[in-house]
């Protein structure tokens, strides 16, 4: 490898730090197949912006911003929408109106979109965190929305629901002092140290799916949390109570041990901490709209 | 028994008692990748856990909704982890899935086959 293509790799490292602090999360870097430390901290440096674009808009979400909602068709024409005022000078709303969804998306969203919209055809629950790049005026002007989409049907149609933030183009630090100054009085995770202390509940309760769920009491003396605090800051960082994720991620588990193991639902029931299998079989078929012993046979 | 599978994004096989995962080279290693990966060694478990070794070394890297699917429901049936890496590529990669999506069941990162097997000797 030449000079000249060595240092325009190292180039695509200096941009991406840039990109970073500016707060687009959509650049990656062009890998260039070559195994050495510029590929290792180019991989590295891409997977980096794809946490802080996940983390970024789940902490937006906690600072209760309005979403935009845009609604396309089957054909991504948009049909209609809502843009809260605070965003209305930057999204422009005519670019959208006057091209479809495919027109004005970067090649690389318009790609993961349509894998979403293929989740969505065989799952309409399947849920995804987006981040949909769009570019206007030739490719002069970019800007970026995160959120999620979903799949409703009216009059045998189908219509994609895309509810998300713009993305902000100032740098949005993590430091605790900027934490607090940013955060509205009412918000209870004003330190970095709580965030952390919930984080670990939410790992403990993955890591103990196959026990049935401590109270909220016992876990908040485990984790040295205030109740309030753990109950409503859960709800705040991960968009669901304690007892709902753990019902959930149970749920989602016994999926795919139902899709591809012979277990017995009752042992898998019991097997993931359901009290009981009638308890099991009626949270399954809230979950997935059909009871567990019909999916399994549907599956034969 | 059926104890070997051979896809587009893995080889897998039992063997004494360890599940033997080798990664291929996956180009676009994204979601429906994770869950055909995680199906596939699932269904030739069983409904067994075992203790496996996951060679690493021709792996593409996932992107994030393969990461976080691999890191939870891909760790379903499994009792720990040896991650075998190529000598001449550092660790980083790696480092970063486990510290990012931290492991459920024991894990470690080996250079060498050898001592990755006798570390699952120990969860068999």
């Amino acid at each position: 490898m030449t000079d000249h293509q060595q240092q325009r790799r190292i180039s695509f490292l200096r941009k991406m730090i840039l990109e970073l602090a500016k707060g687009n999360f959509q650049y990656r870097i062009e890998l260039s197949g070559i195994k050495d430390t510029i590929e290792d901290f180019s991989l590295l440096m891409n997977m980096l912006a794809e946490e802080l674009g996940l983390l970024l808009t789940v902490r937006s979400m906690k600072l209760s911003q309005p979403p935009i909602i845009l609604i396309y068709d089957q054909y991504f024409t948009l049909i209609s929408y809502s843009i809260p005022p605070a965003d209305r000078e930057k999204f422009n709303i005519h670019i959208l109106l006057e091209n479809t969804l495919d027109e004005i998306l970067l090649k690389s969203t318009l790609d993961k979109l349509k894998q979403s919209i293929l989740e969505l055809s065989e799952d309409m629950h399947h849920t995804e965190l987006l981040q949909l790049g769009f570019t206007t005026n030739s490719g002069l002007s970019h800007w970026s929305l995160s959120g999620m989409i979903y799949l409703l049907h009216h009059k045998k149609k189908d219509y994609y629901l895309i509810q998300g933030l713009l993305q902000s183009t100032t740098p949005i630090t993590l430091n605790e002092k900027d934490s607090i100054s940013n955060y509205p009085k009412n918000n209870v995770l004003q330190l970095q140290a709580d965030i952390q202390k919930i984080r670990d509940v939410h790992q403990y309760i993955l890591n103990h799916l196959h026990e049935s769920l401590p109270s909220i009491i016992q876990l908040s003396r485990q984790f040295n949390l205030n109740e309030n605090k753990l109950k409503k800051g859960f709800k705040q960082l991960y968009q669901t109570t304690i007892f709902k994720f753990h019902l959930h991620k149970r749920l989602e588990q016994s999926l795919v041990l139902i899709k591809n193991t012979p277990m017995s639902l009752k042992t898998i029931a019991s097997s993931l901490a359901f009290k009981s299998f009638p308890h099991f079989s009626r949270a399954f078929k809230l979950k997935y709209g059909i009871s567990p012993n019909k999916f399994r046979k549907g599956r034969k | 028994m059926i104890n070997y599978i051979r896809t587009d994004y893995a080889e897998i096989y039992l063997e004494n008692g360890i599940l033997f995962f080798n990664y291929s080279n996956i180009p676009n290693f994204d979601l429906k990748a994770a869950k055909k990966i995680v199906d596939d060694r699932i269904s030739l478990q069983k409904e067994k856990a075992y203790p496996i070794l996951c060679d690493m070394s021709a792996i593409n890297y996932p992107d994030i909704e393969a990461r976080k699917y691999l890191a939870f429901e891909g760790s379903l049936l499994i009792k720990a982890v040896a991650y075998i890496v190529a000598m001449d590529i550092p660790n980083h990669l790696l480092d970063f899935f486990i510290e990012v999506n931290p492991p459920r069941v024991p894990t470690k990162i080996f250079y060498q086959r050898e001592k990755a097997i006798e570390y699952l000797q120990h969860y068999k």
